[in-house]
């Protein structure tokens, strides 16, 4: 995608979306979807030697995105944050593709490198998401932001209007809940 | 409310409980879950899920700075990070000097994440690693501490995916799957054979090369948490906690219980189970063998578990389905296989190696020219394994089981020589030392043993065979006769209740003694005499024969005036005066409450002293809880409340420590369910009644289990009696009912106890007691007045 001659326009969307816009954000959306697509695409190949590492992915996508523009922060953190969210739809989508073409169950691994390297079933983790979501939808967005667009405490904070240490805090809550979600169903067969 | 609204709820709390602070927590939950305890549970889910998670990530768990790469480490420039996770990070460093290109991993565990023991036990572990030079193995080449202290390794890097990724990726045919898993096995082998133990097989820990080559990561570096519980390093997490992976890791490594290399054959099993997608029987029986829960029924090793899965991949019977011949022959070998968890047992494993192999060319090469030194070979091996490293392992706790493994086979050894033809009297005499001390580890009583009467007779049985083939006036065979018919009259008199049986094998073993010339046996005379003397006290003990004490004590302190200087200094000496002064306290047990305690509390103080000495010596902490078991009693009908309370709960304590040690011998469990029935009575004595017949009823349920196992009279009594302490307990909480009928069921024990004709003479002395508060119980009378 030729980005170059819609960089204003991508800035543009931004601002509509913020000011509560829903279709410039399908608009950016749209836009992102095939350059995310690319970069997870070609990470999954195998061209790294170990799991997913969702940090590059997205920094590489975003990076890649808005490299000329010179946006404000908080503009970079909006935009990470839907990255976050098609990445994960992205990845999800993949694990599935990839369990139906085998005869059974293939894990795919995202190497949440924000909790120390280490690695999670990205379907176990969409289901629970899901879960997360039905009781607290600001949690799974926030576990999004975290792990599949690998925001810093900072960033969401900027993208969700909370302090630091508010962030920091429901973001103990939604990670112990997650790692009780997970603790179930793991099983390495 | 709702699952969701609950989930919302639990969330809430669980974030708000960030700012209380630990103390006030408990009472916080309380007040904010206010009687809800689906919600209150599911707090304490999240509460413990936080835990976990801060366990696995060595507590760096909202730390979120990303530490810059350090320049250097040891001799290596460090180029980049390869990961980071909770034990600490891996780098890929270079040789800072050196012409050849040299890249490395190195791994660096956070400072403070190891105990200074597991510190300590990481260094000398690194010395075996090193030497583990194996093409599937990922070599480790150095190691040492960074400027802060963090103890870091430095290994080949491998390029390579995991295993996961590898069948992930590649969807590799089945048989490239098997050779895949012959490989690994074979790997995993070699480091057994090496005494390194991997800890955490797992499809993430092997990773194949480009050319599919596996290699083994990680190897020895997880540690199980196999230290004492008591000591500092068992808080902290070791590195075998923190890396254990679910699904993978054996049920042992849960249990703090010393991993030995069966652990990895487990590991191997669930590794197979996903490796391969199998179905039929066969496989099935592969997979249930390799990971049994009893660490004793899985393959003994890893080339065994290998062979099985080569065997069945070509369709041939595989040894998971047999019970023939193959299997005898594991079960054999598998006497070769002791826990590596302590370094004593790791030698023990490598000298029950090499006298195998010993013994095995001694046969195929007997009729040799050397064939006389090898013999002798073993012979020295045999009598050192026996004797001095089971005198080592005696003293470390939890050994019972390996002590007998240990004894077992030195014992095979023995027997396989003496039964040459033309062996010497000298050796067969050895041979009979060696049954003594198998039959002790394995049932004499007063000492940790296994419980295994039966076996321990037999036993018995073939050292007395040998010993009467030795010549009548013999010093050491009538030495020997006299050891031997000391074990059995405990034998008799604890695991049969044969009173009468137990008193002619303990005068027996006095005839044979006396006769021995002292002088030419020395200490080994004293000693044998000592236990004698310690036999006959326990029987005049336990058959209620207890105006019998002060003669024997009198005897006893007779015989210490022919011990030599040094003898009465040395440790034993001093142990046999403490067991003394136990007895001393018995004499006065049912007569002069007073006086009792005041000698139980001077006993204790001999045990505090040798204790002091040697922490952790089995046969002192048995003995010890039994004073405070006895001690307890007298002092609670001295009605000396504060010294009562303080000496059951040291008894308690002691024997818990003795008995999370070692969970397999015999003694101890018995004695836990003596002192548990104690504490239940402490219970009723400070009158909280409730806890007292909840404990009281455990007590009987243990009982009743070893009652309906064993089906002996001493067993049937010990549930008689246990019932007729809860009848007490329930009479004194004014729970006439439960007392009466408590009563009867003690009646109904002893009464079956009574009718084997075993009944000990202690428990049938509560028989007319029980009686007649039954007849009060039917003739609505009182039930309050005393049972003996």
């Amino acid at each position: 995608m030729a980005l170059d001659d819609q960089d204003a326009s991508v800035a543009e969307l931004g601002m509509r979306w913020r000011n509560g816009d829903a279709d410039a954000r399908d608009l950016l959306i749209a836009r992102m979807l095939p350059e995310l697509r690319l970069v997870a695409a070609a990470r999954l190949r195998g061209e790294a030697n170990s799991s997913l590492s969702t940090d590059d992915l997205i920094n590489d996508a975003i990076l890649r995105f808005m490299r000329i523009e010179t946006i404000s922060l908080a503009d970079r953190a909006h935009f990470i944050a839907l990255a976050s969210r098609i990445m994960r739809n992205v990845l999800t989508d993949h694990a599935r593709s990839k369990a139906t073409d085998k005869r059974r169950h293939h894990r795919i691994e995202l190497n949440t490198r924000i909790d120390g390297g280490q690695r999670v079933d990205l379907e176990y983790l969409n289901f629970a998401l899901i879960r997360l979501g039905a009781i607290d939808r600001e949690l799974m967005e926030l576990v999004e932001m975290r792990y599949f667009g690998a925001m810093s405490i900072e960033d969401v904070a900027i993208a969700t209007g909370q302090s630091p240490a508010t962030v920091k805090r429901r973001w103990r809550s939604a990670r112990t809940w997650l790692a009780d979600a997970l603790a179930e169903p793991v099983d390495n067969g | 409310m709702d699952d969701l609204e609950r989930e919302r709820t639990a969330l809430l709390l669980f974030d708000e409980l960030a700012d209380i602070t630990e103390h006030k927590r408990e009472a916080w939950i309380a007040e904010r879950t206010d009687g809800n305890l689906p919600l209150e549970r599911r707090l304490r889910t999240l509460i413990a899920a936080e835990r976990r998670a801060n366990m696995r990530t060595g507590g760096a768990w909202l730390d979120e700075a990303q530490e810059p790469l350090p320049a250097r480490i040891g001799a290596y420039r460090i180029t980049g990070l390869i990961g980071r996770g909770g034990m600490g990070s891996v780098y890929r460093g270079e040789r800072i000097t050196g012409d050849f290109d040299h890249v490395v991993a190195i791994k660096v565990i956070k400072p403070g994440l190891l105990s200074e023991v597991l510190a300590e036990r990481f260094r000398r572990e690194r010395q075996t690693l090193a030497q583990l030079s194996h093409p599937n193995i990922a070599h480790l080449y150095d190691g040492g501490e960074t400027q802060d202290g963090s103890p870091y390794i430095v290994m080949e890097l491998v390029d390579g995916l995991s295993l996961a990724r590898w069948v992930e990726d590649n969807g590799p045919a089945r048989e490239d799957r098997l050779a895949m898993f012959g490989a690994i096995c074979h790997s995993v082998g070699f480091a057994h054979r090496n005494l390194v133990v991997h800890r955490d097989i797992t499809s993430s820990n092997v990773l194949v090369t480009a050319d599919g080559t596996p290699k083994l990561i990680d190897f020895g570096i997880a540690r199980a948490p196999d230290l004492k519980p008591s000591t500092e390093a068992a808080r902290v997490p070791s590195i075998g906690s923190l890396s254990l992976t679910p699904g993978y890791a054996a049920p042992e490594r849960m249990t703090s219980a010393a991993v030995s290399t069966s652990a990895d054959i487990y590991s191997l099993g669930k590794l197979l189970a996903w490796l391969m997608s199998a179905q039929d029987a066969e496989f099935r029986a592969i997979i249930a063998r390799a990971t049994a829960n009893d660490p004793d029924d899985r393959y003994l090793t890893a080339e065994a578990l290998a062979e099985d899965v080569e065997a069945w991949a070509k369709g041939l019977p595989v040894a998971a389905m047999e019970g023939g011949r193959r299997y005898v022959l594991t079960k054999f070998i598998r006497r070769n296989r002791l826990p590596l968890g302590i370094a004593a047992l790791a030698l023990a494993l490598l000298v029950s190696a090499l006298v195998f192999a010993l013994v095995a060319n001694h046969r195929a090469q007997v009729a040799r020219v050397d064939a006389e030194t090898r013999f002798n070979d073993v012979r020295a091996l045999a009598s050192y394994m026996l004797f001095d490293l089971d005198d080592q392992l005696a003293r470390v706790p939890g050994n019972t089981a390996a002590r007998a493994a240990l004894a077992e086979q030195a014992q095979t050894y023995l027997s396989a020589l003496a039964q040459t033809p033309g062996s010497a009297p000298a050796l067969q005499l050895e041979t009979a030392r060696g049954l003594l001390r198998l039959a002790e580890v394995q049932a004499v009583p007063l000492k940790p043993n296994l419980g295994e009467p039966e076996r321990a007779q037999a036993n018995l049985d073939r050292a007395d065979a040998l010993l009467a083939r030795q010549p009548e006036n013999e010093p050491l065979a009538q030495l020997h006769r006299g050891l031997s018919a000391t074990h059995r009259g405990l034998i008799l008199l604890h695991s049969e209740t044969e009173e009468n049986a137990a008193r002619a094998a303990l005068d027996n073993a006095e005839k044979s003694l006396s006769s021995a010339p002292v002088a030419g046996l020395g200490d080994a005379w004293h000693e044998a005499f000592n236990g004698l003397r310690l036999a006959q006290l326990e029987l005049a003990d336990v058959s209620d024969n207890r105006d019998h004490l002060p003669e024997l004590l009198k005897r006893a302190d007779a015989d210490r005036a022919d011990w030599s200087p040094a003898y009465r200094e040395s440790f034993e000496a001093r142990r046999h005066r403490a067991l003394l002064a136990y007895y001393q306290a018995l004499v006065f047990s049912d007569s002069d409450y007073d006086r009792a305690t005041e000698l139980h509390l001077a006993a204790e103080q001999l045990y505090d002293v040798l204790l002091a000495e040697r922490r952790d010596d089995p046969l002192l902490l048995y003995r010890a809880a039994w004073n405070g078991l006895d001690g307890f009693a007298v002092a609670s009908r001295a009605g000396l409340e504060n010294v009562s309370g303080r000496l059951i709960e040291q008894a308690a304590q002691i024997i818990d420590r003795l008995a999370l040690i070692d969970d397999r011998d015999d003694a101890v469990q018995a004695l836990q369910s003596n002192i548990k029935e104690a504490l239940a009575q402490n219970l009723r004595d400070g009158e909280r009644f409730d806890e007292a017949i909840a404990v009281s009823r455990d007590v009987v349920a243990l009982r009743k289990a070893a009652a309906d196992e064993l089906g002996t009279g001493g067993a049937l009594g010990n549930l008689g009696f246990s019932q007729m302490i809860l009848g007490v307990i329930a009479r004194d909480a004014g729970h006439r009912d439960l007392a009466c009928q408590s009563w009867k069921e003690a009646q109904e024990s002893l009464r079956r106890s009574e009718a084997t004709g075993a009944i000990l003479g202690f428990h049938k002395g509560f028989m007319p007691g029980i009686d007649s508060h039954l007849k009060a119980c039917t003739s609505g009378q009182s039930i309050h007045f005393p049972m003996r």
